[in-house]
């Protein structure tokens, strides 16, 4: 059985517009953090990422299963370069 | 009693939403995790989201189409089940970066399954209070020892979030505050409770090394850009290579092992690179309409007489919108970066599951109004 309203309901319709109008002022503040990111940071964030995707790239041409067999390999075993030439043993 | 009729009366465009995102967040999980993560990194996230995306479904088949008679008697039980869960996850939780959020079941021979507990008791504070909100307005009212031992048990619940994780706390201190508004709180009492949260949030941060060295890099990223500052860098990073139409879908760089937890608390930031920030407004405009509509459903129910479920669709919206504010603007770097998954779209943290089960309940609340009006 209901029997009170504690609020009020023009009181607790007032806190709902309020509530409303929060939730969309959060969206709103990050949506426009997402577009001052673009505009005002965007050419130097592009330029950073650029340079790091490209480090990543020479690196990711190294198979990391390679370099672990060769790291843990001998010392006699590894491949030395040989002198006045391009050729490894 | 069950019936398939009830799918009639079900809000189409909630459903709609709701489809949406979860379609968008298993698409958008796979693509994140399908380069530069080790296969067995790939195969449970994969599997995980997968498996976590059918049981939302059937947990949400379940919850529209019975009745809430027996959903609404355990929420009285809420907080001890709350407290329950949290006091497991003290002594057999597993322990990340200081924090306890999660267990770790083993399951099928080697398989392990984690449980968001810290998810779970947020969710079941959502059930105690909104069962608090009606009993508010009923002809039964409650006693002062029975509201003090309530301030108690929740105080004691505070406490032992403390101990487990911080970002918690102030989820629990937002449900509570939110509360007290819908409940009449003046806006002099509102400002003091804000203010102690703000002082209590303030010494969470201060009491922990790990946490005051996550706000110092927050201030300055640039300043340990391969340390503490590393994740923050990398997802500005992507959101500016992405611009305002991004590198196309399944073209991001920055998920082929770069960012870590890319699939998970740092999804916005995948998305943003592959879609743009055109993408990402729409992402979001996607859940601020789920969110209004959940709004409008309270505001019926509670037009309707159903206290119960008017609280509770107004508590989901809020937790929704505050957990998408806290991804995206911790990953956007507008705050202290705080491990939070996007509602629906993160992989982690159980919240495809957790939040179907809320967005479930406000649909069956509907769904009886609807066919009490009938």
């Amino acid at each position: 059985m209901q029997i009170k309203d504690p609020a009020g309901e023009d009181k607790l319709n007032n806190r709902i517009v309020v509530l409303t109008i929060a939730i969309i002022v959060l969206f709103v503040v990050v949506i426009g953090r997402f577009i001052y990111l673009v505009v005002c940071e965007g050419e130097s964030l592009r330029k950073e990422a650029e340079a790091r995707v490209k480090v990543s790239a020479v690196f990711s041409e190294t198979s990391f299963t390679d370099l672990a067999v060769t790291l843990a390999k001998p010392q006699s075993q590894k491949s030395i370069p040989k002198q006045g030439g391009h050729d490894y043993v | 009693m069950f019936s398939l009729r009830d799918y009639l009366y079900i809000d189409k465009l909630l459903l709609a939403l709701w489809l949406t995102l979860v379609g968008i967040g298993l698409f958008t999980v796979c693509s994140a995790v399908s380069e530069g993560y080790p296969e067995f990194i790939k195969d449970s996230v994969t599997n995980g989201h997968v498996f976590q995306t059918i049981f939302a479904v059937v947990l949400f088949s379940i919850f529209v189409l019975n009745p809430l008679k027996f959903v609404r008697l355990i929420s009285q039980y809420a907080l001890f089940f709350a407290l329950f869960i949290a006091v497991l996850l003290t002594f057999f939780g597993t322990h990340i970066n200081g924090e306890i959020p999660f267990f770790k079941l083993t399951l099928f021979g080697d398989t392990q399954v984690s449980i968001y507990g810290i998810g779970i008791v947020v969710i079941a504070c959502v059930f105690y209070f909104s069962y608090l909100f009606e009993a508010e307005f009923s002809a039964f009212r409650t006693s002062t020892l029975a509201k003090f031992s309530h301030v108690f048990l929740f105080a004691l619940l505070v406490v032992l979030c403390f101990l487990l994780t911080a970002s918690s706390v102030v989820t629990l201190f937002i449900i509570a505050l939110m509360f007290a508004y819908l409940k009449g709180a003046s806006y002099t009492s509102m400002s003091l409770r804000f203010a102690s949260i703000a002082v209590f949030t303030l010494l969470i941060v201060l009491a922990n090394e790990y946490r005051l060295r996550r706000l110092l890099t927050f201030l300055d990223p640039w300043d340990d850009p391969f340390g503490a500052g590393y994740q923050l860098l990398i997802s500005l990073m992507a959101i500016g290579r992405g611009g305002w139409t991004g590198q196309g879908v399944g073209e991001s760089a920055f998920k082929q092992g770069l960012l870590p937890e890319g699939y998970g608390n740092f999804i916005i930031a995948i998305i943003a690179e592959e879609v743009g920030v055109l993408g990402v407004i729409v992402l979001l405009s996607l859940i601020l309409m789920l969110v209004l509509k959940v709004f409008k459903i309270g505001k019926q129910l509670y037009s309707a007489g159903n206290y119960f479920g008017a609280s509770f669709s107004w508590l989901t919206g809020m937790l929704i919108t505050v957990n998408t504010f806290w991804h995206c603007a911790s990953v956007s770097g507008l705050i202290p970066t705080i491990g939070k998954a996007l509602p629906w779209i993160s992989y982690g943290s159980n919240n495809v599951v957790l939040y179907t089960m809320l967005l479930a309940v406000v649909i069956r609340c509907d769904i009886e109004r609807k066919l009490s009006e009938r």
